[in-house]
């Protein structure tokens, strides 16, 4: 099967044969050459996997997040986002537009403070809202100067994690 | 000694008591909130009591709540925990008022020590040096500016009944003073509901080293040695060790620590478990901050190098038993390092990350201690302070300590939230850590030195190998799946429609 994978800022195309516990793959993140790696993937409990690389042992686990695979190997932590080339082509959308940005809130919460007014120009690193969550205060910056377009948050209101706070453009 | 005793606390600090007390034969009694029904503590407690909403303000601070609780369950003391009401000298007149035996210090030395101006004022007529600084809270902004002037820049601002490092602010410059007040005091009112703040000359790089006191109620108090708690961020601690490495050196400082610290607690007429915080700057000067009145949430330390069991203590003088210790029996044998497992994001400035545990592989084997609050399928609720689990790990000596902790975090692994596990993992690695070169900057010169952690290559792409598997085995991707049954899921599928 072929998967396009998002990590972080790269992006690749894997190849992947899978028979039983032994896998071999070949990978080319954009646009480095392809690399070819074999591998034996044992899941041992759900989500649990016994991984030999050649002869290394690695203990693996799979869990899912609202937006993507986590994948904790080694005492790292990736993020993975795997697509189906057919599926992918059907509903593309574009990253990183520029223009506008939205600023989220990183984690459920509450709107303590709203710092800024709708139709405000703001600098860059300016904060634009307090969210606060665990007793800690966490204030979103401007991650770019411009306009606030569109002011979602009110102070004394609950978010959830991804919620539209500030619209910039 | 009691037959029940009500846990006034939830999350890790509840179930190590709930733990000490069903070692001692007695019946436990948790309290929960809305969001804590389904919590380690409530499943491990003989008996639990509901208290109210998630807020802790309407739960687990809602003194009147909790004392309905142990008068229901027939209660005949209250354990505090740490936080929450651990410290508030209303709840523990409150408890006697009742006829409940509080665990932990008379009220008066509460009061006595609570605000952090008395406290300097009484260590400082005690005999035990402080920091110079003022010992009255700031009335004004002129005042302030003077006092500021006078003690040198930089100066700290202080909650005056604070902790935490809530309502506390670095200022550099005077014209930052003004903003600095105005926030410090509005965090404080918030988190502590009084807004006095005072103003201490800031010490540079130093170490953050404190001394465990334990007394019985006739009189005897002893001491039971230091804890090394420099790695802090955000004034907030994250790793703790016993001994100091400062005392390999310099032996002596122990016994002078000791000594002041025993001189604050015997003028405040304390007795139980507490705890005197010192700064220690690069001469080896120490001075007095704090006392903590109630148990810290590092006792694991100094229990794995004294052999005490500091709860156990804390119940025993509490049931009116007399230490049956003394100083000269206090002894401290090897070395161990915790590490507080907090459900944050150190890639993201540690961004609490609440939400659902979806795995869970808990580390074990020799000399491995852990102290934990949740289980795999627990959601780590939103409203409360992020700490998981504290890991331990004791060994003969220093380097084998920090062996034996980085080997046991290799075992641990926690997925569906972000910890700050890789980031233990990086500072056991580190030569300077490792070296005993601590101090309360430790982790901000941390990461300006070394930066962020860079990506293994070879670890990626298996990430990615095993994604693809395991996607394929259970179809349905995260982003794809039809159910929204979590509001995690609910905000990524919002994320990813925009």
């Amino acid at each position: 099967m072929k998967r396009i994978i998002r990590l972080g800022a790269r992006q690749g195309m894997l190849d992947l044969q899978n028979e039983q516990d032994q896998v071999r793959a070949s990978i080319e993140w954009n646009g480095h050459p392809a690399r070819g790696l074999s591998a034996r993937c044992l899941e041992v409990e759900p989500g649990v996997y016994a991984l030999l690389s050649g002869d290394r042992v690695f203990q693996a686990r799979v869990t899912k997040s609202p937006a993507a695979w986590v994948v904790e190997i080694a005492g790292r932590q990736f993020h993975v986002e795997c697509l189906d080339p057919r599926e992918a082509s059907a509903n593309r959308r574009g990253f990183g537009s520029e223009g506008r940005q939205n600023i989220t809130a990183p984690m459920p919460g509450k709107v303590v403070r709203v710092l800024v007014e709708e139709g405000a120009t703001v600098e860059q690193g300016q904060g634009l809202v307090v969210v606060e969550a665990m007793k800690m205060q966490n204030e979103m910056k401007a991650p770019k100067s411009g306009k606030v377009i569109a002011l979602a948050a009110r102070a004394g209101s609950s978010v959830a994690a991804g919620q539209v706070l500030v619209t910039l453009e | 000694m009691f037959r029940k005793v009500l846990v006034a606390n939830r999350g890790e600090i509840a179930v190590r008591v709930i733990r000490a007390l069903r070692e001692l034969r007695i019946a436990s009694v948790a309290v929960y909130s809305d969001a804590d029904r389904g919590s380690l503590a409530v499943r491990m407690a003989d008996e639990a009591v509901h208290i109210g909403p998630s807020p802790s303000s309407e739960s687990y601070l809602n003194i009147h709540r909790i004392l309905d609780a142990a008068r229901r369950t027939g209660a005949e003391a209250i354990h505090p925990g740490y936080g929450f009401l651990s410290e508030n000298e209303a709840f523990a007149d409150a408890c006697e008022q009742a006829g409940f035996v509080f665990i932990g210090p008379p009220a008066e030395a509460i009061r006595r020590l609570g605000s952090k101006t008395a406290a300097r004022r009484l260590a400082k007529a005690a005999g035990a040096p402080i920091v110079p600084g003022v010992e009255e809270p700031v009335r004004s902004l002129g005042q302030a500016r003077r006092v500021a002037r006078a003690t040198g820049y930089p100066v700290l601002l202080k909650a005056a009944a604070g902790g935490g490092g809530k309502g506390m602010r670095r200022v550099d410059r005077e014209e930052d003073l003004e903003p600095s007040l105005r926030d410090a005091a509005s965090e404080a009112a918030r988190a502590f509901s009084s807004e006095e703040v005072y103003i201490e000359k800031l010490v540079p790089n130093p170490r953050h080293i404190e001394i465990q006191v334990l007394g019985d109620r006739y009189g005897n108090l002893i001491h039971l040695g230091e804890r090394e708690c420099s790695i802090q961020r955000r004034h907030q601690k994250v790793i703790e060790e016993c001994p100091s490495p400062v005392m390999l050196e310099h032996p002596e400082l122990r016994q002078k620590m000791g000594d002041a610290a025993l001189r604050v607690a015997r003028a405040a007429g304390y007795y139980n478990a507490g705890t005197c915080e010192f700064l220690v700057d690069a001469e080896r000067n120490f001075y007095f901050l704090e006392m903590n009145t109630r148990l810290q949430v590092e006792h694991p330390v100094t229990e794995l190098v004294t052999g005490y069991d500091l709860v156990h203590l804390q119940v025993r003088i509490a049931a009116g038993e007399a230490l049956a210790l003394t100083q000269a029996d206090v002894r401290w044998r090897g070395w161990a390092i915790e590490c507080r497992i907090y459900a944050e994001d150190p890639d993201q400035d540690f961004l609490p990350s609440p939400g659902k545990i979806l795995g869970l592989s808990e580390p074990s084997g020799p000399g491995i201690r852990l102290d934990s609050g949740v289980y795999q399928g627990w959601v780590v609720p939103m409203d409360y302070d992020p700490l998981l689990a504290k890991l331990a790990a004791w060994a003969q000596d220093r380097p084998a300590a920090i062996q034996r902790l980085r080997r046991a975090i290799g075992e641990c692994s926690i997925a569906g939230i972000r910890t700050n596990l890789g980031f233990f993992r990086r500072i056991l690695a580190d030569a300077e850590f490792q070296a005993g070169r601590l101090h309360t900057g430790f982790i901000d010169e941390f990461f300006a030195r070394l930066g962020r952690e860079e990506e293994d290559v070879e670890l990626a792409d298996l990430a990615a190998v095993l994604a693809s598997i395991h996607a394929s085995r259970h179809r349905a991707a995260p982003s794809q799946a039809a159910a929204a049954d979590s509001r995690w899921r609910a905000s990524g599928l919002l994320e990813l429609m925009r």
